[in-house]
């Protein structure tokens, strides 16, 4: 029996510190970063009509991965630029940013 | 001999004591574990599969109806400023906060209060919902 709680207190003594809260880094361009330059980072511009821009070009959400992907392969510290209109929804713009985050992409956002 | 000490101590060990604290503990990590992320107001968060390390000090949430909170305490956009420097001021290093906005609210709301962070470096996450 105090084998079994033991171990129970155990466990849960060391899940409740490794929870992660979920969520994602917000970036904004800081003055004076111009390094960035040198790279080619990708436009990613959201539309309120919920049109998705990469580099101009209108994409389909489901593509969105493989594209950023054909674009920053290769790229040692791949960077997405996110470019939303200011009456997209938080929910719209969440979406892009977890396709980001699943790739391991930094997104710094940026209003239009 | 007829004086014998009176009192013997009992040189078994009694496992039933050890249970309890034991036990105890238990029950409290299992309950504070699931406590951990009380939402004071209904926010419906956006939802991504992104964990991150970072710890935030201070959560400012943003309602729906575009209620601002800091922690727990209601304020309004105007206030947010000030009553950030108040908790945040006396640290040395940039601090983090946790946003907690709504899924429904424009990203204006957002970038308002990014341009709040940005003037006073604080690093910003968004908190979002499992998917």
């Amino acid at each position: 029996m105090t084998d079994i709680v033991f171990l129970l207190l155990l466990f849960f003594m060391l899940t409740s510190t490794l929870i992660a809260p979920n969520a994602l880094k917000l970036l904004i361009p800081q003055a004076g970063q111009s390094v960035d330059i040198v790279q080619n980072i990708p436009e990613v511009e959201l539309r309120h009509s919920g049109m998705i821009l990469v580099d101009g070009r209108s994409v389909q959400f489901e593509q969105l991965g493989l594209i950023l992907n054909q674009k920053l392969t290769g790229q040692t510290d791949p960077t997405i630029r996110l470019i939303t209109a200011p009456d997209v929804t938080v929910k719209e713009t969440v979406k892009i940013m977890n396709v980001a985050a699943v790739n391991n992409y930094k997104v710094v956002l940026l209003k239009k | 001999m007829a004086i014998s000490s009176r009192n013997k101590t009992d040189l078994n060990f009694s496992l039933s004591g050890m249970t309890d604290i034991v036990f105890l503990l238990l029950l409290f990590f299992m309950l504070a574990s699931t406590l951990i992320v009380p939402v004071a107001m209904n926010v419906l968060l956006p939802q991504s599969n992104n964990q991150t390390a970072s710890n935030p000090i201070v959560t400012v949430t943003i309602t729906n109806q575009l209620q601002y909170m800091v922690d727990e305490e209601e304020c309004t956009f105007d206030q947010l400023e000030t009553l950030l420097k108040e908790k945040l001021g006396h640290l040395e290093e940039p601090p983090t906060i946790r946003l907690n906005a709504d899924e429904n609210i424009d990203m204006n709301e957002i970038y308002d209060f990014l341009e709040i962070a940005k003037n006073n470096r604080y690093k910003v996450i968004l908190g979002t919902r499992p998917m």
